[in-house]
């Protein structure tokens, strides 16, 4: 396990030199990311200053719903981004370069870079959960941080096991970018909205089959006081416990892929 | 024809064969389309992809207006269905008005593979020429995207067809000046590529621009007062604002051709921009390649 560690460290700090150069780029992200998401959530500022509230929801709820997300999709990319090369390492035959070598291919997958243009998600969603937190009154105690710490984690190792679920995909297909990229909208509604509006089905689909309600909707629902909505009261609390249900799953997917990717020999 | 003609070099060194091409600009449209039907043939995954992206977004939409509208219904002066339409018509209506992919993505892919100057030595004029091209992928994604799409909302999501006659016609007129407006400013930003070499900055800016000014999300007419009036006097209204709105006959009668006006003011105002930008930056390649 410290080899292992002592690895990735390795691996980190050589990209992380790599990383150096490429500043302006990163400060074009900034300006991207947040351009984008202001527009969004400036629009749906005007339908609630008309509406008042969405399925109860008011606009601040919103943001926080917004934004935790954000902040998961940014921490997942810093340390997982690279999972979506598999599918070119698969297709042009650079993965046999990470069988040969004596360390767990999916630890030098991870490992090929911490990327750190993704802070730009990290900075602007702590901004919009600051913002959040002031306007809606909150006054977390103690547990209620712990909570909130914990359901970030595992969501944040959740979205990287769907991520890599999807991706060891490639595995049999060669291309796994289209059924990543099939979930955007998936993600989009969830990210934005309380998921109930969606009806019944989409609420099971996003809970037990591709769980991205686990990555604001559920934690919000604990952290905003709002556990009675959810369609089963353990639900909220679920987050660590689907992180490591889907892990394992998608870790076997992706021993499957392997073993599959040997027996075929190209 | 919209676009401004000038004395341009490009054209005038291959005058005999233009007037062979000119007198066919529509098989060279349908030349672009078949091209574009091909490269969808072969990315089929990401045919798929698209579809399935852009249902799922109708539905969502749907869900949100019908959520909203259920609980206060008389926030504006049109109904649930109408609301409910307008959302998910815009959906598929950006599948040919792409202001994410689109012209300025083709040039400044081949400006930074140095395929460019192929284009350039095409013996049509190069505004002209990348507006084939675009009309010949819209073609495309018009039958391939837009109308399944238009139907599966129709019979499944609650689309309403338009509210009249006038309006159908009055809709497809507008969503002509629509169209040739989304090719114009695309067309200025890919230029902006000959001097900068990149777009990305400048692209996520007029990304958010579009989708806060053009009423593809939320129509206009739910802004505050101050920012609705400063929306509809820009271009970007005129993409997705002025066509839904006569579609779900919001927007009729003297207003409508008013909209109409506007749409039509910005397509000669920017073909005149065009015009000139593009002389300049043709001159500008040349010194850069002479």
């Amino acid at each position: 396990m410290l080899r292992v560690w002592r690895i990735y460290k390795a691996y980190i700090r050589i990209n992380w030199l790599v990383n150096l150069e490429y500043r302006i780029n990163a400060l074009l992200g900034l300006v991207g990311v947040t351009t984008l998401n202001l527009v969004d959530i400036a629009l749906i500022g005007f339908v609630l200053s008309r509406f008042e509230t969405i399925a109860g929801w008011s606009f601040w709820e919103i943001v926080f719903l917004t934004f935790f997300y954000i902040i998961v999709l940014g921490l997942e990319n810093i340390f997982a981004v690279h999972l979506l090369d598999l599918e070119e390492h698969i297709r042009s035959g650079t993965f046999d370069r990470f069988l040969l070598r004596p360390v767990s291919p999916l630890l030098q997958l991870l490992g090929q870079e911490l990327t750190v243009r993704y802070v730009d998600h990290l900075i602007l969603g702590s901004i919009g959960i600051y913002l959040a937190y002031v306007n809606l009154g909150l006054h977390w105690s103690w547990s209620q941080w712990i909570m909130f710490l914990v359901a970030l984690f595992s969501s944040v190792v959740l979205l990287g096991a769907l991520v890599l679920a999807l991706c060891s995909l490639a595995f049999w297909t060669v291309r796994s970018s289209p059924f990543v990229f099939s979930t955007i909208e998936i993600q989009e509604a969830v990210q934005h909205y309380p998921i109930t509006i969606f009806g019944r089905p989409f609420v099971f689909a996003v809970t037990f089959v591709l769980p991205f309600a686990f990555m604001n909707y559920y934690p919000a629902l604990v952290l905003l006081g709002r556990q009675s909505e959810a369609i089963h009261p353990f639900l909220p609390y679920a987050s660590p416990l689907a992180a490591v249900i889907f892990s394992l799953i998608a870790f076997a997917i992706w021993r499957m892929g392997i073993n599959r990717y040997e027996s075929t020999g190209t | 024809m919209w676009w401004p003609k000038s004395p341009d070099r490009q054209i005038s060194m291959f005058s005999v064969t233009i007037s062979s091409i000119i007198r066919r600009p529509i098989s060279v449209v349908f030349a672009f389309a078949k091209i574009a039907f091909q490269t969808r043939i072969a990315y089929r995954s990401a045919y798929w992809m698209t579809l399935i992206n852009m249902l799922v977004r109708m539905f969502a939409v749907g869900a949100v207006w019908d959520i909203l509208m259920r609980s206060k219904p008389d926030v504006t002066d049109i109904n649930r269905a109408a609301m409910i339409s307008y959302g998910m018509l815009a959906v598929v209506l950006a599948q040919v008005l792409t202001w994410w992919d689109g012209p300025h993505v083709y040039v400044i892919d081949r400006i930074r593979q140095g395929t460019i100057t192929t284009d350039l030595r095409w013996p049509i004029y190069f505004p002209i020429q990348i507006f084939a091209r675009s009309l010949g992928d819209s073609l495309a994604a018009l039958i391939t995207c837009v109308i399944p799409g238009y139907l599966f909302g129709l019979v499944l999501l609650g689309l309403q067809p338009p509210v009249s006659l006038a309006a159908a016609s009055l809709f497809l007129c507008s969503l002509v000046f629509s169209y040739v407006l989304m090719f114009q400013l695309n067309f200025l930003l890919g230029l902006i590529g000959f001097y900068t070499l990149r777009i990305t900055g400048v692209g996520h800016f007029y990304h958010g621009i579009i989708t806060l000014f053009s009423g593809v999300v939320v129509p206009l007419w739910l802004f505050p007062p101050a920012l609705r009036a400063i929306a509809n006097m820009l271009p970007f209204s005129g993409l997705f604002s002025t066509p839904v709105s006569v579609y779900i006959g919001k927007l009729t009668g003297i207003d409508g051709g008013l909209r109409l006006f506007h749409q039509a003011t910005w397509t000669l105002i920017l073909s005149i921009i065009i015009g000139l930008v593009w002389r300049r930056t043709y001159h500008y390649i040349s010194v850069q390649g002479g």
